[in-house]
């Protein structure tokens, strides 16, 4: 059975289910959980549900209620979830807040404007912040743990960081840093407390 | 119940795999999610696991992921398997008596090949005739009850009872935890955890394809 695809040129409403592509250039809200092999939003579009996919393409702003699963995420925008998110991939630029775990094998992410995660946890995490913004301070990431084989960030304030190798870098703000291999931080990274285990 | 938890980071320690590992399999639903429990410590949050299943998992699929896809590793772990074994492979395996598997097919003569569920329900037949406490007429209730009703409790705990009195006999599934109480002269003759034994039978199946 082939899977229809949905495309949403507009503003529009469509229920949930599975569908091949679906793309909205405009404003939808889709009711009801999604599995789909791509998802393209250039646009805004509100998912009140889980959604399932292999690619998730976000230009413009998306939100899901319920869970995001995918392999690859691109975030050129926003992206609020409200459950977890998983992914192998998840690489972008832009503004996320996702309320539970965000979980993906490389997290690639430069932040432009103040985002939010429970927790995040990969092989490689890296957080990159805007240089010399005048707004610089608001345009950070929350993020209660960090856990990973090879971590990165800048501009994020955690509670703890735990990882193999793990470097802080500029407009940090880290309560606690456990790591295995290494740890390096640069001037003007707040850092409460580090550990070798 | 309580059980002794391990640390997320004696659990590394332990164990030698990496945050990328553990959040991988965890993706993968290697992991099932409710073994990750969360406490506060004084670092904030920390994750704890039911150590002896985490242990046993993980060394699992240690032993597997050589040789075996994480997909289809997370196969196996699932509830119900992607199984299918022909009536000769069960024979030639000696997963149940030879009697009792002649039995079974008397009563489903038409059955060519078993997949899980048919599988635990052979598997489940045996051990009750086994025990002794069970006739063959009242085998074939518990062929029925599973077959009707088994799919319902798809990843969730279930057991298997068979109340009888005045030599009547009844069977049923519920959902466990639970209590039950019976009107005096009844008696439960059979009480089984179904998710036990489809993590043995699960064990067996495993065990003949690695």
């Amino acid at each position: 059975m082939t899977r229809p695809n949905l495309e949403i040129h507009g503003v529009g409403t469509a229920s949930g289910g599975s569908y091949n592509l679906i793309r909205v250039h405009g404003k939808a809200t889709i009711d009801g959980d999604v599995v789909c092999a791509r998802l393209e939003v250039h646009g805004v579009v509100t998912v009140l549900g889980d959604v399932q996919a292999d690619h998730v393409h976000v230009h413009g702003q998306s939100e899901v209620t319920g869970r995001l699963v995918s392999t690859e995420v691109h975030l050129h925008g926003g992206l609020n979830v409200r459950g977890d998110c998983s992914a192998e991939a998840f690489r972008g630029d832009g503004v996320f807040q996702i309320d539970g775990l965000l979980n993906a094998e490389h997290i690639e992410v430069k932040i432009h404007g103040p985002s939010r995660a429970k927790e995040m946890g990969g092989q490689s995490i890296e957080i990159r912040g805007e240089r010399r913004s005048p707004l610089g301070r608001w345009k950070k990431l929350r993020v209660d743990t960090v856990e990973g084989d090879d971590i990165r960030l800048e501009s994020t304030q955690a509670k703890v960081v735990r990882g193999n190798r793990v470097f802080v870098g500029r407009a940090c703000d880290v309560d606690h840093v456990e790591y295995r291999v290494d740890f390096q931080s640069t001037k003007g990274s707040l850092i409460q407390s580090e550990q070798h285990l | 119940m309580d059980q002794e938890l391990i640390s997320k980071k004696a659990l590394l320690d332990l164990t030698g795999i990496s945050y990328g590992q553990l959040y991988r399999w965890k993706r993968k639903n290697l992991i099932p999610e409710e073994w990750f429990i969360r406490k506060s410590s004084f670092t904030g949050q920390e994750t704890f696991f039911p150590k002896d299943q985490i242990l046993a998992r993980i060394q699992r699929i240690l032993n597997m992921k050589d040789d075996l896809s994480l997909d289809e590793i997370a196969g196996q772990f699932s509830p119900v398997p992607e199984v299918s074994v022909s009536v000769d492979e069960v024979r030639r395996k000696g997963l149940v008596q030879a009697t009792v598997l002649d039995a079974y097919l008397q009563l489903r003569p038409e059955t060519v090949v078993f997949r899980f569920d048919r599988l635990l329900a052979l598997y489940v037949f045996n051990r009750l005739l086994q025990s002794g406490d069970v006739s063959l007429q009242e085998g074939e209730l518990i062929l029925k009850t599973l077959e009707e009703h088994y799919d319902k409790f798809t990843g969730k705990d279930c057991e298997f009872v068979m109340i009888r009195k005045l030599g009547v006999t009844t069977t049923a599934l519920l959902s466990s935890p639970c209590e039950l109480f019976l009107e005096s002269g009844a008696k439960v003759v059979v009480k089984l955890n179904l998710a036990n034994s489809a993590e043995d039978l699960r064990m067996h199946v495993v065990a003949w394809e690695g």
